[in-house]
């Protein structure tokens, strides 16, 4: 269907997609909805990851006995999503493709370095995502499942706008022995790691401070009440209690 | 169009409707149940707060296409022979309202919240419980009271916190 019918467009929970075509900023011609198939709705623990199916609802990954025992910082990201009447509606898959800068998902994926499984291929956390809105999925293509590794240390802070709710800043941090990665997001057009914040992890055993951490400022979107120079603020002090609740 | 069956308040319904119809619409326009509101109309005041299938959604952000079969509650449908629900009784008590307009929404969010006995409660769960619902009238001081009041009359051992 989609290849058939041009500007047809998956909808999977419709939170974001509904309101967008109420504003008259998308039409597309006709909507195909995904949500009889079971298997898009599965939480599967296979062997050191875990796999979502890619139209589980915040909801349900919050409240998933698998994701709060196997990783809870996942668990808690979803239970921070906008509100409980969007969280039941709300999937991880529509988050993802929709890639919207402030989402909180795509922090996740990128900060713990997951798989989006797709009807066509496998594509790395760090392919999938590319620009605002924009990610690596062509237009006939469909998320069937996010996978992501168990087993490393990992915590999600966010700042919230205190009217919108979204993410003035998040910041996604894994720690382990041998794997760090910062994933920013809310900051930039698009969802990011912060390299030189994984460089001071990897050559500090304690809990650093990011207080001189090189940020790429020019690149921040600033809003009229957040500028650069704020969110850069955001990031370093969410890094700082990040690295500080990871390190023993 | 669409052939949409769904149950409402307990009584099944049966439309042929555009493609691109809202629960809302249907709700208020061909129902005349006009007890859900639409306040923003952009999925963040929850005025028009149903149960569809035993959770809470927005009805202004819903394709009927996107529910066919499902069973839906709206405000009509908490009272029951006469009787009104606890949370409208607590309402009423507790003065919850101004001008009422988010009153509905309100009311099918923290009826929905105590279905189930919650393990403890204080202002900091019910303020994230009510994320979704806003009010306009800046009345949440007696919307909070009408909360716990309701709560402890559905669970009089409910464990209420004070704050930390």
């Amino acid at each position: 269907m989609l290849q058939n019918e041009e500007n047809a467009k998956i909808i999977a929970g419709g939170m974001t997609l509904i309101p967008t075509m109420k504003q008259r900023l998308a039409s597309p011609s006709a909507l195909i909805d995904l949500s009889s198939i079971s298997l898009l709705h599965q939480i599967q623990v296979q062997g050191d990851a875990i796999e979502i199916g890619s139209l589980c609802t915040h909801h349900q990954v919050s409240a998933d006995a698998r994701v709060q025992a196997h990783l809870p910082t996942l668990a808690k990201l979803a239970s921070m999503i906008a509100d409980p009447q969007v969280r039941y509606k709300g999937t991880i898959g529509g988050s993802l493709a929709n890639n919207d800068p402030a989402a909180d998902y795509p922090a996740a994926l990128l900060g713990l370095g997951g798989i989006v499984k797709t009807n066509a291929r496998e594509i790395d956390a760090d392919d999938f995502f590319q620009g605002m809105f924009s990610t690596a999925l062509n237009s006939d293509e469909i998320i069937l499942s996010i996978s992501l590794p168990l087993g490393k240390k990992s915590s999600y802070l966010k700042f919230r706008h205190p009217s919108s709710g979204y993410a003035l800043c998040g910041v996604w941090m894994t720690r382990s022995e041998s794997f760090k990665r910062v994933a920013i997001t809310g900051v930039y057009p698009c969802v990011r790691r912060w390299l030189e914040a994984e460089d001071l992890l990897l050559q500090s055993s304690t809990a650093p401070n990011f207080e001189s951490t090189p940020i790429e400022i020019e690149d921040i979107l600033s809003t009229h009440d957040s500028s650069a120079h704020y969110k850069a603020q955001l990031m370093r002090v969410l890094c700082a209690r990040a690295a500080n609740e990871l390190t023993p | 169009m669409i052939t949409s069956t769904l149950q409402i308040n307990g009584q099944q319904v049966s439309h042929q409707l555009p493609d691109e119809t809202l629960l809302v619409e249907l709700l208020r326009e061909h129902q005349s149940l006009t007890g859900t509101h639409v306040g923003c109309d952009t999925t963040q005041c929850g005025a028009c707060t149903v149960e569809v299938d035993g959770k809470i959604l927005k009805s202004c952000t819903l394709l009927v296409a996107q529910i066919d079969g499902s069973q839906i509650t709206t405000i009509e449908g908490l009272s029951s022979n006469g009787h009104l629900h606890t949370v409208q009784e607590a309402f009423k008590e507790c003065h919850a309202l101004q001008c009422g307009f988010c009153t509905p929404g309100m009311i099918m969010a923290i009826s929905h919240f105590l279905k189930d006995k919650p393990q403890e409660l204080n202002d900091e769960i019910i303020i994230k419980a009510l994320e979704g619902n806003i009010c306009r009238c800046t009345g949440y001081v007696n919307i909070i009271k009408a909360f716990k009041t309701a709560a402890l009359k559905m669970y009089p051992d409910l464990q209420m916190l004070t704050e930390a």
